[in-house]
């Protein structure tokens, strides 16, 4: 390992973003290193996928820019919902992203198998998504978003709707993919626990317009089951907390 | 178990009556009839008896069932024009929002204009026969086509939009890839809604342009059998016409059942 900082995939520089009268983002300047697995996390309508969008290349600034590293880029997303179309079998779905590029048919349904294979989906290649539980959809839904070897995966809020088993079983296999495959990775959660359980780094946002306030390393080590309950990830949450609380009532004064 | 889910038995019991019950009341609406009949003491030529009615059919049944198949094809066929014109037209309208709100309102005409009041004109046209029959079936039956074309294809769901905005994908592959396939379902509700319409577009274009003779179709044998007072063969050809819209529905309802299954929740 060399001590120089790993190049910045993805660098936003005093962006700041405005929806009409609402103030979403105000001058945040945050850089995603290569490889690296980022947390935002913030209360609830702080613009924390506003600051995701922007990262992305979904949405532009007002103000400020937003600069990308060089070299090849592919982009992956997992949105909150499955978002997958009824009328195609799980394979079909994952496919879709290597469709629109005009990958030939044969070669991206083998890809589709493979990314299906990678989270454990291979069995339900051929069924159509009514048929598949609310894990097994987001299952597909991250097959889809890993189909084209994405180089930056963007995860709004992925499993925020799932059960807590089920959600935790997805965590350990996204951390365990991310150590695999060292893609890029910037998730938007409201959950602290899971932010220090996914990432590298937590960013912890104010209240809008959407503000750093404090940007913690997340603990080292092997993510298992008993990491949940660990107590390092026990003070990166209460450090996250922390300044999140003081953050809300500084806003309220 | 079995107690607490009383379900199981009640569905086996309404399946049941879900067989029996429309065989009773076809059986009542025939005793009503009888009944009507004897007492208000009516003449044949009036309202014939069920039993005449019957006897009018088995007597000669050729001649109904080769009418009731020339109706049949004609309805198919405005139907499938109706179905092919009106995706088409539906589709067309809804590439861009300026046309859908300037042309779609046109196309209510095919739904307001009474049939009626253009069949005269179709004569015209396309002279007496079957192409003014199919034009007259397709003309009623295109309406639901292209109304449920358009709303199917406005209805899609904006996260899939954005998904699919996400990937890079274009107009053209968005409309072929997710709003087509979304509008599916509800294309299909209208085509249902069309099949038994291009039944009675059928009907009325064979009382204006329908011609008689050996492979007279049902709406000219219904207006032949009024003009010789032979009422019974006038309810042999509506229970047939009735016969050929449930036929030309049940083949559409199949067929999209068919195509549905992976739309299906």
């Amino acid at each position: 390992m060399s001590d120089a900082p790993a190049p910045a995939a993805i660098a936003l520089r005093e962006v700041s973003r405005r929806f009409g009268a609402v103030h979403a983002v105000d001058r945040v300047s945050l850089a995603f290193a290569r490889g690296s697995f980022t947390a935002l996390v913030g209360p609830s309508g702080c613009g924390k996928t506003t600051i995701l969008r922007l990262a992305s290349g979904l949405d532009a600034p007002d103000e400020g820019a937003c600069a990308r590293g060089g070299g090849e880029s592919r982009t992956g997303f997992l949105f909150q919902e499955p978002r997958l179309l009824a009328w195609r079998t799980v394979r079909e779905n994952v496919a879709l992203p290597l469709e629109l590029a005009g990958v030939a048919r044969a070669e991206r349904l083998a890809r589709a198998d493979a990314a299906l294979a990678l989270v454990r989906l291979a069995d339900a290649a051929e069924r159509f998504p009514h048929q598949l539980s609310g894990g097994m959809k987001m299952r597909a839904s991250l097959a889809r978003a890993l189909v084209t070897r994405p180089t930056e995966l963007f995860l709004d809020e992925p499993f925020g709707a799932l059960d807590e088993v089920t959600r935790h079983d997805l965590d350990m296999e996204l951390r365990a993919l991310w150590e695999r495959e060292r893609f890029t990775a910037v998730l938007v959660t409201h959950s602290l626990p899971e932010a220090a359980f996914l990432a590298q780094r937590m960013v912890v946002f104010s209240p809008r317009p959407a503000r750093v306030v404090a940007d913690i390393a997340a603990p080292e080590g092997t993510r298992d089951a008993r990491f949940w309950t660990c107590d390092a990830l026990a003070a990166a949450v209460r450090a996250g907390s922390d300044a999140m609380l003081r953050a809300i009532e500084e806003a309220r004064r | 178990m079995s107690a607490r889910l009383p379900a199981h038995p009640s569905r086996g019991a309404s399946r049941t009556l879900s067989v029996v019950g429309p065989i009773v009341a076809v059986a009542l609406a025939i005793l009503a009839w009888s009944a009507i009949k004897w007492a208000l003491d009516l003449k044949d030529f009036v309202l014939p008896s069920p039993l005449g009615v019957a006897r009018a059919f088995l007597d000669d049944p050729a001649p109904f069932l080769r009418g009731a198949l020339q109706s049949a094809g004609s309805a198919l066929l405005g139907f499938a024009i109706a179905a092919a014109g009106g995706v088409l037209l539906g589709s067309t309208i809804s590439l861009s929002r300026t046309v859908e709100r300037s042309v779609y309102p046109l196309t209510l005409l095919f739904q307001m204009v009474p049939l009626v009041a253009i069949a005269p004109l179709l004569v015209l046209w396309f002279g007496y026969g079957r192409p003014a029959i199919v034009a007259s079936a397709a003309i009623v039956a295109i309406f639901p086509v292209i109304a449920s074309t358009v709303s199917g294809l406005a209805s899609r769901d904006p996260n899939l939009d954005e998904l699919f905005r996400v990937l890079g994908a274009g107009r053209l592959a968005i409309w072929w890839k997710l709003a087509l396939p979304s509008a599916v379902p509800s294309i299909v509700t209208g085509l249902k809604i069309a099949a038994g319409l291009a039944t009675i577009g059928t009907i009325c274009g064979e009382f204006l342009a329908g011609t008689g003779g050996e492979n007279a179709p049902l709406g000219v044998m219904i207006t032949t059998a009024l003009r010789n007072f032979q009422t019974e063969r006038v309810f042999v050809s509506v229970l047939l016409a009735a016969g050929v819209g449930f036929a030309v529905f049940g083949c559409v309802a199949l067929a999209s059942r068919l195509v549905l299954t992976r739309w299906m929740r």
